[in-house]
């Protein structure tokens, strides 16, 4: 069953059985999205599974079905709020706080990074950018849907992905860079060798 | 604002849905403009780039199916227990069926009878029924902390969640 029957089916047969299909494709779709936004991967999991539970719990609740993925990640990026707070202590946790954190363990801790560079270019950015990211180009929610994940109006979500797009530009050239010059480097070291030799 | 384009203009040039009167005067202004042609190389440039990655994200899986169905087993334990849980301020032995019941359903009916006698133990008296509310919260702390090494921590949040009066 494909993720988008297994959505229509457990809208309309909220049960257990209706809602295991779905599970399959939600589950991993969260852990993604909290892996992308730094989590370690027994959090994401815990988190993922919270989720899902409000998921289940609330579904007759969800008043527009076509922003279900919109209402599915607001609860997601308040399911990591409330994370944060309890760790914290603090009352309020805006998630510019989760920065320093987060982006330090997202290069390093990440199952796949060696194989992603998408984690390496996430991290140089603030966690709000990465989240914006994730739901536009990883999960492909529609504005509308972000709109309502972000609570922002929808100019919003469009210039800031703007903003964002411009930052990735920079990180992705850098990167290149980079490693143009490691190449020519190890090139220019290859070529006096031979010379040698 | 870049040059006469606001940020949402160009996010939506860029996503190829700007409205026609849009389209036709980023077309004029980026034939004549070297800086904003030079910008949309570089974000297009960028923009396959991030796709091209996104695809590798969405088509590995991360997780096994046994670690999903394994999520999936405990998401529903909860559900369960949701299902069993009386009302809140409930009685001491309404709550303690309820926990017996839970426990069964986390780590099988013995386990379940023996937690229960060990949390108790050592309390005002050994058996379980006879708790008062004053020992109510000790009883849990310890019943949590037995389920904890019985069955796991899930299944200690769990108990620890359920069984406050
Ligand atoms: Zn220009």
């Amino acid at each position: 069953m494909g993720e988008k029957l297994a959505l229509k089916q457990f809208l309309h047969t909220p049960t257990e059985d209706g809602f295991r299909p779905l599970f399959g494709y939600l589950y991993p779709r969260l852990h993604r999205f909290y892996l992308l936004q730094g989590l370690e991967t027994m959090l994401a999991e815990d988190l993922a599974q919270e989720v899902l539970l409000i998921v289940y719990r609330k579904a007759a609740e969800l008043r527009q079905p076509e922003l279900f993925y919109g209402w599915l990640f607001q609860i997601a990026r308040h399911e990591m709020a409330r994370y944060w707070r309890r760790k914290t202590k603090l009352e309020l946790v805006s998630f510019e706080l989760l920065s320093a954190e987060l982006t330090a363990r997202l290069t390093t801790e990440l199952p796949l990074a060696e194989q992603s560079r998408l984690a390496n270019w996430l991290a140089q950015l603030e966690p709000v950018e990465r989240e914006i990211v994730s739901l536009r180009f990883i999960d492909e929610l529609s504005y509308d849907e972000i709109a309502l994940a972000l609570a922002i109006p929808i100019g919003t979500v469009k210039s800031r992905l703007f903003h964002v797009r411009k930052k990735l530009a920079a990180i992705i050239e850098g990167e290149f860079h980079r490693d143009r010059t490691t190449l020519n480097q190890t090139l220019g070291l290859l070529e006096k060798q031979r010379e040698k030799g | 604002m870049t040059h006469e384009f606001t940020e949402k203009d160009w996010n939506d040039y860029l996503d190829g849905r700007a409205e026609a009167g849009t389209e036709a005067r980023f077309e004029r202004h980026l034939s004549a403009c070297s800086e904003c042609a030079d910008l949309r190389r570089r974000l297009r440039l960028a923009e396959g780039q991030l796709r091209l990655q996104s695809g590798y994200w969405q088509h590995t899986p991360v997780l096994a199916d046994a670690q999903i169905e394994a999520a999936w087993q405990r998401v529903v334990t909860r559900l369960r227990a949701d299902e069993l849980a009386p009302e809140r301020s409930a009685s001491i032995p309404e709550r303690l069926r309820f926990l017996e019941d839970l426990l069964m359903l986390l780590c099988g009916t013995r386990t379940a009878t023996n937690a229960l006698r060990a949390a108790a133990k050592g309390l005002s008296t050994d058996a379980p029924e006879q708790l008062s509310r004053d020992h109510w919260p000790q009883f849990l702390t310890n019943l949590a902390a037995i389920t904890t090494i019985m069955c796991g921590k899930t299944g200690a949040q769990l108990v620890w969640e359920s069984g406050k009066l």
